[in-house]
């Protein structure tokens, strides 16, 4: 076997904070082959992320590398001069960040950009290089790439912008592509595609890939080899094959148990019509409209959601799956009277909810109450976390004053925090915390209907299943009723009795889960179930 | 971290008030200030005796015996006038800050809260007291309606607030936007309490520094004015004193050099002390 084409040997990474050097990665080896997918999975915090960042010779001002080589083509990186790193980085190791929207600059189009990148680094003339660039484009399948090559980012989707990323890390033909969490910010559908772009230029160019991700399905999906962190260090590494079918560490074992099964564990599909007599919510026609300023003063309608109908049978959960731009969230809010609605009927326990005015509405918020998904936006920073709770059984409801923080100290047993945590504030807690804040103040006023809207989407997926299984606790013990607003099928497909599925404002369909994720009848359901990855891919056939 | 340790609350203030002891420049300027406000108020028990008072011969020169800063040009105590004076000059820019914030949160509220037409007019509003020549707005304030201490207050205050309207304002629009302002809504928060006791509380740091500064700029606002003649005569104010000093500018520098190193020591621990602000309760900075 040839040698490695980079090796990381005993890498320790510190950054300094008020409280001295602290390693964010200690000890932690990895060699990459040519040609091969290596996967560095973790979650947020792991040292992943800043494992890339230092063999790009990019740590941040406050972090460097504290003990262990990096070495590349026979040299060690970490002791190079910063304009021999600039000549490798970009020239030989490219990288792809996570969020399209802010890695282009917005005041070039795309085609400069990338024109940029080949003149500084490949000393191309200016015209050589415009038409490299809209080969590149061409290459990472941006229709019409002559024409788009004019464009600026704003004018193109997030997943195009995602493959001018690409482009631009691959426009020098570099040996080792790094991407950091590439299609975290992308959808389900717009990911798989990605993937495949990625998955080709890596088999044509024989670049050497890194990929960063917190998904053990994608990993499974796209590397040959993968290496688990956790808190810093290595905890396993392997094949993928081997790792998924034979995990030895705990951690490794429930990353792999986070990926959901989108296979229904029964194929009974009789009851395929969601069917309620007396259902909690009744939804009918439900339409909501914004206003969008254009140019010169002009105004026009955009329809986020288009007349639909649902039910919510009480003590169950409908989920209302979508990707982003369905209109999931907006037809969610307009239920709970917090976004406005235009036309249609909404009945909660008898109540119409959209015909209510000025105190009749604000007391009837008490019966609905929403989990956000920010757990960093969704909490009052000024407010203690008890306060926080008892905001809305001050403003609604007709408990006791006196008996209020009784109750506070009593839902925060109940989601799993210690009532000695109510004096503490919102930054004082971790995501996963702050969301059971977030639970305990929806309880607080003992609301029938519950929107969960993507409750669980900003967590690490191992928090993200205990959360899952507080709130389906919480259900069982309260007979609580969940709107349950989400774009990740694995979450939906564990939380919910029926689905919905929206699409570009339109409810395409609706159904019980085994039916919806057994036998879908729509093309876009059966391309929105493709598209999630999984481990399957990776799974020895059972013998 | 053990969540044990963590079971102490810390709040955001408390932390700001922690990255503000750090800072060095900002802590003299605090001193500075104190110090400035303790011969405010205690001046006239430390020195008393009517500032406007003819006690010796005119243009005595600083540290003649019993006159340490000497005497003006009627023969008046420079160092009474001085000690006297910082007690206007601080009140008239605490009170004029006082105004410009209460009237640009009051409109900056309204508008970043409200939307809509309510927003149009009072924006519009503040872009026409943003465009009056201020100092001319002002001096017309002061001489329809008398030159009292009360209404170069207002006068000083009814030009400052659009900077604080604006930035109330932006505030507003961004932290509506955020989920627990929506969470707050649905927990049944009206109006009212969303905006004046969910988003004020968290608009409030860029506020505090500007109006830090305010004091500072309305400090020399009101020198300017008393400079022009366009203040209480009867009253002993640091901008007053160069006002009327100023004929002997060439002849006898220090009666207008002294008041003027006065007002620059306190702008000066003024702005310090907002800088200290900004730094400590801007989150973006306190992780360097």
């Amino acid at each position: 076997m040839s040698a490695p084409l980079l090796s990381v040997e005993n890498l320790r990474i510190e950054l300094a904070t008020r409280g001295g050097m602290v390693p964010v990665v200690d000890d932690l080896s990895l060699w990459l082959n040519p040609g091969e997918t290596l996967s560095i999975v973790g979650e947020s915090g792991s040292g992943k992320s800043m494992t890339a960042l230092a063999v790009m010779g990019l740590l941040p001002r406050i972090g460097r590398v504290a003990n262990g080589r990096i070495m590349f083509e026979g040299q060690d990186m970490t002791q190079m001069e910063d304009a021999a790193l600039r000549r490798i980085r970009g020239n030989q190791i490219g990288m792809i960040f996570q969020e399209p929207m802010t890695s282009l600059n917005p005041v070039y189009t795309v085609g400069e950009q990338i024109a940029e990148v080949l003149r500084h680094h490949q000393n191309q003339s200016a015209a050589e290089a415009w038409g490299n660039a809209i080969d590149l484009l061409d290459a990472v399948r941006i229709p019409n790439a002559k024409g788009r090559a004019g464009t600026y980012p704003h004018e193109m989707s997030g997943g195009q912008r995602q493959r001018v990323m690409i482009a631009m890390a691959l426009a020098c033909r570099p040996k080792i592509l790094i991407a950091d969490e590439p299609t975290t910010a992308l959808d389900v559908t717009v990911q798989a595609e990605i993937f495949d772009l990625m998955r080709d230029l890596a088999r044509e160019t024989q670049t050497a890939t890194i990929l960063i991700t917190h998904d053990m399905g994608v990993v499974a999906e796209m590397a040959d080899r993968v290496v688990v962190m956790l808190k810093g260090r290595k905890v396993e590494d392997g094949t993928v094959v081997d790792l998924v079918n034979r995990p030895q560490h705990d951690y490794t074992k429930s990353l792999i148990a986070s990926v959901p099964h989108l296979t229904p564990e029964t194929r009974d599909t009789s009851a395929a019509q969601v069917e309620i007599d007396q259902p909690l919510l009744s939804v009918r026609d439900l339409t909501v409209q914004f206003p969008v300023k254009k140019r010169f003063g002009k105004r026009e309608i955009f329809t986020a959601v288009n007349g639909i109908s649902f039910d919510v049978e009480r003590g169950k959960t409908l989920a209302i799956v979508g990707e982003s731009g369905s209109g999931k969230t907006t037809a969610a809010l307009a239920v709970a009277r917090l976004v406005a609605a235009q036309a249609g009927q909404v009945t909660l326990d008898g109540t119409d909810m959209l015909s209510l005015e000025g105190e009749a509405l604000r007391q009837a918020r008490a019966n609905v109450q929403v989990i956000f998904q920010d757990p960093y936006s969704s909490l009052n920073p000024r407010l203690r976390a008890g306060a926080i709770v008892r905001e809305p059984m001050d403003n609604l409801g007709n408990l006791p004053a006196a008996q209020r923080d009784a109750r506070v100290a009593e839902l925060f047993e109940q989601v799993g925090l210690e009532p000695a945590q109510m004096q503490l504030f919102p930054h004082q807690f971790s995501g996963g915390q702050r969301q059971r804040i977030s639970i305990a103040r929806a309880l607080s006023t003992n609301p029938s209907l519950i929107i969960c809207d993507e409750a669980v989407s900003a967590l690490d997926v191992i928090i993200q299943a205990q959360i899952l299984d507080l709130l389906h606790d919480l259900q069982r013990e309260l007979d609580l009723t969940y709107l349950f607003i989400s774009h990740d099928l694995g979450v939906v497909q564990q939380m919910c009795d029926h689905v919905a599925v929206m699409y570009m404002g339109d409810i395409v369909e609706y159904g019980t889960r085994n039916a919806v994720f057994a036998e879908p009848t729509q093309a876009y359901t059966r391309n929105l179930l493709a598209a999630v990855p999984s481990v399957e891919s990776a799974k020895e056939p059972v013998q | 971290m053990s969540e044990q340790t963590q079971l102490k609350a810390r709040s955001p203030f408390a932390e700001a008030f922690e990255m503000f002891r750090r800072n060095h420049a900002a802590l003299a300027g605090l001193a500075v200030l104190l110090a400035i406000i303790a011969v405010a108020i205690l001046g006239p028990v430390l020195y008393p005796g009517n500032p406007f008072d003819m006690v010796w011969a005119p243009f005595t020169t600083p540290g003649t015996e019993g006159y340490l800063l000497g005497t003006d040009y009627l023969g008046r105590d420079l160092l009474s006038l001085l000690i006297h004076g910082a007690r206007v000059s601080l009140t008239v820019g605490l009170a004029a800050a006082f105004v410009t914030v209460t009237i640009g949160i009051t409109i900056g509220a309204l508008a970043g809260f409200y939307r809509g037409w309510v927003e149009e007019v009072l924006m519009r509003l503040t872009e026409f007291f943003q465009v009056l020549p201020t100092l001319l707005f002002s001096m017309v304030i002061v001489a329809l309606f008398g030159a009292s201490l009360l209404m170069i207050t207002i006068a000083i205050g009814l030009v400052s607030w659009p900077a604080v309207a604006r930035i109330t304002r932006a505030e507003f629009l961004r932290i509506r936007e955020l989920e627990y302002v929506t969470a707050a809504r649905a927990g049944g928060v009206r109006n009212g309490g969303l905006m004046f006791r969910v988003i004020l509380p968290n608009a409030l740091p860029p506020i505090i520094v500007q109006a830090a500064l305010m004091v500072g700029s309305a400090i020399l606002f009101e020198a300017g004015l008393s400079f022009l003649g366009l203040t209480d005569p009867n009253v002993a104010s640091w901008g007053q004193i160069i006002g009327s000093n100023r004929q002997y500018i060439l002849d006898a520098s220090y009666t207008v050099t002294v008041p003027g190193i006065a007002i620059f020591i306190t702008v000066l621990a003024i702005s310090l002390v907002g800088d200290g602000l900004n730094d400590a309760l801007n989150p973006k900075l306190r992780e360097r």
